[in-house]
């Protein structure tokens, strides 16, 4: 199974703790809620998940791969972790148009055109495939980004925030693609929240960050 | 472990920079061979340039205000046509001035000097100022707007935002014309740069010189250093949310004032146009100048600019998130703030020590500007958020390609302006080409110098003119050559 | 295409031809292939090219010149030639000051070279043993403001420049530099140190303007902001050619005792040691003959040819009606370091 174990995570910035000793496993192909207060590190340990910032100690795997691993000088980068994010400024390139974004992501797990045009289809931006993301709108550019994470067949999805600024009813449609998409990531799925009606909408399981250790 | 990584990235921009530096470690090696200093023309060097430097900040500082907050027709041509002051110096601008009928020829003196080169550089600080404006949070001008009258808004609440870029203005123009050596000679008074070059050319020894020089490079350091806090306060970006002044209609006599620097460069060339029509009959057919001199003049400044952008992202590019990118950054801008006839005679001190090795002007461009392409880089990377990074890195791809095809498209309009800047500044230099050129060649702006001495004013003028066709070619061809980075491939 | 590519595609185009457009030239000896000669030249850009065109027309051979500034003229060539002398760049000297030229000879820096076409050239022109050979000689005058003085006010001597009614009205170049330099070495020739040295702080005394070149002196008399300069006929000539309000005199005729005026020839020297002396040779025959006086005498240059015989500038007397200064111009070359400190004391330059 390709559980997410995240042991003793340690993330220390400025002279804080951000992560405090975190643990949690993480369910493959179920979507985990991470939520907490502003300030408890969630980001933070969705980018140490991804990556992009090395924990000062602790591990973290995903089914028997090792991600990172203090004590073992283990620290596998970025690109290979197979990992799609979703930020919360979406992180949209924007020379780039939805189908370079899509198909550029892709080429790693072969993707041809044929592929990016189907996923941008299945998010429903088949007819703006030759559109930059200026050109699209604000729940446009929330599918693109989703679709730009599945690009590469990720091991695991990640989505920090990311429906924060969008109305109502475009967050209802985009709950759908992400319970519809899911299933297709071999990995977990955690999703970043601080809101209620986020958890409700897509928690198969939820856990909480608070002063930098993971509950429940 | 990733500190220490991250670290051991900015080396190569060390090293590169450490070898940009070699001429002024040259000079200070000799200086402590000598141990002597020469101040006697310190004073008056300072005195000319602050006093430039302050007509720079109160000219530019008001334009850049005024087209930063007011919205003026014609605003954006005045703003550009004023910026192209800053493709030439302020001696070409003056000697247009004079081929003028009607006594511009009579100002001499360091006041003179002062003010006409101050008026040349403002739009220095013109584009700071506006460059900070465009930085100001929306909702606080407003505020500002609804509580206060005019006077005490500008007092209190503009000019205070505004002051880091004046500040930053006033000391890069002071910079700037601690290195200026043609308008001195010009109006006729002695400067630090004037006896360096005189005393240089007199002996072509570089260590007689150090006495003369080593004053001027520290104030120029210590200028830089100063600078640096006001400049990156208005260059790198603060503030999130809307940002920039909603403009209100300006007044006639503030429209008319937006004319002021389009004038003088309006003035300037009509002077040439008026002496190459205007002069003997027939000597404009007699210009001296080459198809092979205007091309190299063209295809050097944009060569040198690109190389050193190419160069700052080779070496800057990897180390884009070490914590000493932005101390690197800083010591480049030093660098550059060291006169270019400095530089030169550096390089030709190292030549000389290696038995007489010549050194191409384009060595001298390269290291003396690196420090552009720097800033060019910090500030573009600056803007760039995170996040978009931080997306490419989770792409598997090379990362050249990612790079190439992901992150530095996003910073192509900075190192765009950076090149055609970098290029003008090339191409505007008399000081390295007169000390570094090889017999046999020549370049378009030392021509122009030399002709402006004795020839006929039509042949000045049309030299003139020639000139600044070919400087904005220059600044053209630099700016397009990062556009390269948003060349697209078909899918 | 996109325009981007156009643009960078013109860049690169120009780039490419730029390199070819350079001349072929090996950077650490500043010479070139056996088909160019180097001249590091203090004449006038202006003129000079004319000769180097005509003798490339001529000859096929590529000349690679290398000029001075206007601000430091031969005297920055000189010290270059002396930083130089282990590993020479130049091939010719042409030097348009005739003192530091000369000069060059007493550091060892000229090569002997006696051209068949010096033979006509006048003795007190040119070395006997060949190390220097004058032609193309300018003379100092005086440019006047028309609009400000008259043809019978205009001083007849420059010893009428120490006299109050010239009190800061009248220019003259940098002593340190060019011309100058020249006539301010002469008089110490002429006068001796004591009286030389007494005339120039009258000169200081009764507010003369120091301008940056020849070429200043002349824009300064022309602009009105002077009523009189002293500098060379061919920037005098200049500024007649372009109708500005000024007329020329020739100062110091009168009388038998009169002081004259100088007199300096353009001096052609080959370098000792020279990359090419072959072709250094072959450009100084070209360089000191009658054909290049003649280029030099027509047109702006307007420079008197030493050989016998040839016309001179139009817009002035003939030389052989013009009273010269009579001085030696090694014993000028020799009195330079004396002028220069004396200069340095007097005006603080």
């Amino acid at each position: 199974m390709n559980n997410l174990t995240v042991s003793d995570l340690h993330v220390r910035r400025d002279g804080r703790n951000i992560l405090d000793g975190c643990s949690a496993e993480f369910p493959a192909q179920r979507r985990t809620v991470l939520w907490g207060p502003s300030g408890a590190g969630k980001s933070t340990l969705l980018s140490a998940i991804a990556g992009l910032i090395a924990p000062q100690s602790g591990t973290i795997t995903l089914g028997p791969q090792i991600l990172f691993s203090a004590a073992d000088c283990i620290d596998v980068p970025p690109h290979k972790r197979r990992i799609g994010y979703v930020f919360q400024d979406l992180a949209l390139w924007p020379h780039l148009t939805a189908l370079e974004q899509v198909r550029l992501v892709g080429r790693s797990a072969g993707l041809d055109v044929a592929g990016a045009f189907a996923l941008l289809e299945s998010v429903g931006l088949g007819r703006m495939s030759g559109r930059r993301p200026g050109q699209l709108s604000g729940g446009e550019q929330q599918r693109l980004a989703i679709a730009r994470a599945l690009a590469g067949k990720p091991m695991m999805l990640l989505l920090d925030e990311p429906f924060s600024s969008v109305d109502r009813d475009t967050r209802e449609s985009l709950y759908g693609l992400i319970r519809t998409v899911s299933p297709q990531v071999a990995g977990p799925t955690i999703y970043v929240t601080h809101s209620d009606e986020d958890a409700q909408n897509l928690a198969e399981h939820a856990v909480r960050l608070t002063e930098g250790r993971l509950v429940g | 472990m990733h500190a220490r990584l991250e670290f051991l990235k900015s080396v190569p921009l060390a090293v590169l920079l450490t070898v940009a530096a070699l001429p002024i470690f040259f000079l200070a090696g000799r200086f402590a061979v000598l141990s002597t200093v020469d101040l006697s023309s310190l004073a008056p060097t300072l005195a000319f340039a602050v006093t430039g430097a302050a007509v720079s900040a109160i000219v530019g500082g008001a334009l850049g205000a005024a087209a930063g907050t007011l919205e003026v027709p014609g605003r954006r041509w005045a703003v550009g046509v004023s910026a192209a002051l800053i493709a030439a110096p302020p001696a070409f601008w003056w000697i247009g001035l004079t081929r003028l009928p009607g006594g511009f020829g009579s100002l001499s003196g360091s006041l003179s000097g002062s003010g006409v080169a101050g008026l040349v550089l403002a739009p220095v600080t013109l584009l700071l100022v506006l460059a900070a404006a465009r930085e100001i949070p929306t909702n606080a001008y407003e505020a500002a707007r609804i509580s206060l009258g005019p006077t005490r808004r500008i007092v209190f609440v503009l000019f205070p935002l505004l002051r880091p870029a004046v500040i930053a203005g006033f000391l890069l123009t002071t910079i700037l014309l601690i290195g200026e050596s043609e308008i001195p000679f010009l109006f006729g008074f002695r400067t630090s740069m004037t006896d360096a070059i005189t005393t240089f050319s007199q002996t072509f020894d570089a260590g007689r010189i150090v006495p003369v020089i080593l004053p001027l490079v520290v104030t120029v350091l210590i200028l830089g250093l100063l600078m640096v806090r006001p400049l990156f306060t208005v260059i790198l970006p603060a503030s999130r949310g809307d940002r920039g002044v909603v403009r209100k209609p300006a007044g006639a006599i503030i429209g008319a004032g937006m004319l002021v620097l389009p004038v003088l460069v309006a003035l300037s060339l009509g002077g040439f146009a008026w002496a190459a029509i205007s002069g003997a009959e027939g000597a404009w057919r007699r210009l001296p100048l080459g198809m092979s001199t205007v091309t190299v003049s063209i295809a050097e400044p944009v060569t040198c600019a690109l190389a050193s952008v190419g160069l700052i992202l080779l070496t800057a590019y990897p180390a884009r998130r070490s914590p000493a990118i932005q101390p690197l950054t800083v010591i480049g801008l030093l660098l550059f703030c060291v006169p270019a006839a400095v530089v030169a005679i550096g390089w030709i001190g190292i030549g000389q020590a290696f038995g007489g090795v010549s050194v191409a002007p384009a060595v001298a461009y390269v290291s003396r500007t690196l420090g552009l392409p720097a800033l060019g880089f910090l500030i573009a990377y600056s803007r760039v958020p995170r996040s978009l990074d931080d997306a490419a890195r989770l792409v598997s791809m090379s990362p050249f390609r990612r790079a190439w095809s992901l992150v530095l498209p996003l910073l192509a309009p900075s190192l765009a302006a950076t090149a055609a800047l970098t290029a003008a500044l090339i191409f505007a230099d008399r000081d390295v080409a007169s000390l570094l050129l090889a017999p046999g060649s020549s370049r378009l702006m030392l021509n122009f110098y030399l002709l402006s001495a004795n020839a006929p004013s039509a042949v000045v003028g049309v030299t003139a003119l020639i000139v600044f066709a070919a400087g904005a070619a220059v600044i053209g061809l630099a700016a397009a050559g990062p556009h390269v980075l948003r060349l697209r491939r078909r899918e | 295409m996109p325009r981007a590519n156009l643009i960078v595609g013109a860049a690169l185009l120009v780039a490419v031809v730029a390199c070819q457009g350079k001349p072929a030239s090996n950077a650490s000896t500043g010479g070139a292939s056996g088909r160019s000669v180097v001249v590091y030249c203090s004449a006038d850009k202006e003129f000079a090219e004319l000769i180097f065109r005509a003798y490339e027309a001529r000859t096929g051979v590529k000349v690679l010149p290398l000029y001075d500034t206007e601000e430091t003229k031969t005297a920055g060539l000189t010290a270059r030639l002396v930083a130089e002398k282990a590993r020479p760049k130049a091939d010719v000297f042409w030097s348009s000051d005739t003192s530091r030229a000369v000069a060059l000879v007493d550091q060892g820096l000229a090569a002997r070279y006696v051209s068949p076409e010096a033979a006509t050239i006048p003795d007190r022109f040119k070395s006997a043993d060949g190390m220097w050979t004058g032609f193309g000689a300018r003379i100092r005058v005086m440019l006047y403001n028309t609009q400000k003085v008259t043809a019978s006010e205009v001083p007849r001597s420059i010893l009428d420049l120490t006299k109050p009614r010239w009190t800061g009205r009248f220019a003259i170049a940098n002593p340190h530099f060019g011309t100058m330099s020249f006539q301010a070495a002469a008089l110490f020739v002429k006068w001796g140190d004591a009286k030389a040295s007494d005339f120039l702080r009258r000169l200081r005394d009764n507010g003369a303007v120091i301008a940056a070149g020849n070429s200043d002196v002349k824009d300064r008399v022309a602009a009105g902001r002077v009523d009189v300069g002293i500098l060379d006929e061919d920037d005098a000539v200049v500024a007649v050619r372009d109708k500005q309000p000024v007329a020329i005199a020739i100062p110091d005729q009168d009388g038998a005792d009169a002081l004259g005026t100088p007199l300096m020839p353009n001096v052609a020297l080959l370098i000792q040691g020279a990359p090419h002396v072959e072709q250094g040779q072959r450009f100084i025959d070209f360089l000191i003959s009658a054909e290049a006086e003649q280029i030099l005498a027509e047109g702006d240059a307007a420079q008197y040819p030493l050989h016998p015989g040839a016309a001179g500038p139009k817009l002035l007397p003939p030389l052989d009606r013009i009273r010269v200064m009579d001085v030696d111009y090694l014993d000028i070359a020799r009195r330079l370091p004396a002028m220069d400190a004396a200069v340095r004391n007097i005006f603080g330059l």
